[in-house]
């Protein structure tokens, strides 16, 4: 090292520790302030809880088989079996059928009535609980944009299900791509509030969502040896069991993590002060 | 051409990060205030207060100087019969402390960084 470079250093040395310092505590005011901010542990159960409450609507019924027979003359019949969806008396699909619970459940037809009481009410629920959170500890975090999200993207799936001759039929087939739509606001409420494991624990949710609508669950179910409960009626219930315990489990864990650190903060509190 | 270290003194005196710390942002408390309320849509006065270790006086005071170069807007309320002040960062205060972190870390970068001839 020569002279000049080492005086132009000696030069800065003072200030570069003001520097040090100063981001130093802006990291620890920025992670502070993210810690008392976040509620994304309690958007995960509510949206958890949500995708379980739906599982009543995706039990299958065991489908009437009405017979049409005729004679053939000499004793002998010929007769075609029909079978009848029991969705006759369920109101229209109020989201378009990508919404729409298979055409056997029990239920099939108010599963959309569901998702769209359930989807409105899980994100007003969200809503207040960010609102009373902000008045008890004083940080209004930003929420606004993943709801709106949330319900452009419902708005969008709705018209493309509706309108579009191309649409993906396999994505909407099983009824389950409601999920996209919570796994887009969650990724939109993990860049708002600026959380690294909770975009990660978003991503993987999101996967799953697309994993639900494209794929039976039930066979991945069988193969880890834990799809016996799920036979005849409830084959379509390992869609939504996954990605509903998933949040909810996911959900719980964050809130404690919370918890645990906002009481660590405290006595790191109490000890400095 | 071989640059001197005469001129190479000479840029780093014209790039000089200190100069784009701005008075107003770079005072301690003021710089925590700004960091605080930029990573919300607004923090209430007293969290303010919590986590920056001041009186009630002493934020008034620092918030009033960033009110009035426009980089906080503050907000009166009653909720719940009680008074509640919501402080937000303005467009221009998120600006200023952008600029007043890209300060700071060319400072650090600059000592931390290798020397001219090393």
């Amino acid at each position: 090292m020569t002279w000049p470079s080492l005086s132009y250093k000696l030069v800065w040395m003072d200030s570069a520790a003001d520097a040090g310092a100063a981001l130093d505590g802006v990291s620890r005011a920025r992670a502070r302030t993210r810690l008392f901010r976040s509620g994304h542990g309690f958007a995960s159960l509510v949206f958890g809880i949500v995708i379980l409450g739906a599982l009543p609507f995706y039990v299958w019924s065991t489908p009437a088989v009405r017979a049409h027979c005729h004679s053939l003359g000499r004793g002998s019949l010929s007769c075609v079996g029909v079978f009848v969806s029991r969705r006759a008396g369920t109101p229209a699909p109020l989201l378009g059928r990508a919404f729409e619970a298979q055409p056997f459940a029990s239920l099939g037809g108010w599963s959309t009535l569901y998702w769209a009481i359930a989807i409105v009410v899980g994100f007003a629920v969200v809503v207040a609980y960010y609102h009373l959170r902000a008045r008890r500890v004083g940080v209004q975090g930003r929420l606004w944009p993943a709801v709106v999200v949330g319900f452009g993207v419902l708005g969008l799936a709705m018209w493309v299900n509706d309108n579009s001759s191309a649409e993906p039929a396999d994505f909407w087939l099983r009824g389950t791509s409601v999920l996209v739509v919570i796994a887009l606001g969650l990724l939109v409420l993990s860049a708002l509030e600026r959380s690294r494991p909770f975009l990660v624990f978003a991503l993987g949710f999101f996967g799953l969502a697309l994993l639900s609508s494209l794929y039976d669950v039930v066979n991945l179910f069988q193969r880890l040896g834990i799809g016996a409960p799920f036979r005849n009626g409830d084959n379509a219930l390992p869609n939504l069991i996954l990605p509903g315990a998933y949040l909810v489990i996911g959900g719980l864990v964050f809130l404690f993590a919370q918890d645990w650190r906002l009481d660590v903060h405290a006595q790191l509190v109490r000890t400095t002060s | 051409m071989r640059t001197t270290d005469a001129e190479v003194h000479a840029e780093r005196a014209r790039s000089d990060p200190t100069k784009d710390l701005d008075d107003v942002v770079h005072q301690r408390v003021r710089l925590g205030i700004l960091t605080v309320v930029h990573e919300a849509r607004r923090v209430d006065f007293n969290y303010l207060k919590s986590t920056l270790g001041l009186t009630g006086g002493n934020l008034s005071q620092h918030l009033r100087i960033l009110e009035d170069a426009r980089f906080v807007a503050i907000e009166k309320v009653i909720e719940g019969r009680r008074p509640r002040t919501w402080v937000s960062i303005t467009r221009s205060g998120r600006r200023a402390l952008h600029q007043e972190i890209g300060s700071l870390k060319a400072i650090v970068n600059r000592v931390e960084g290798p020397a001219i001839d090393d």
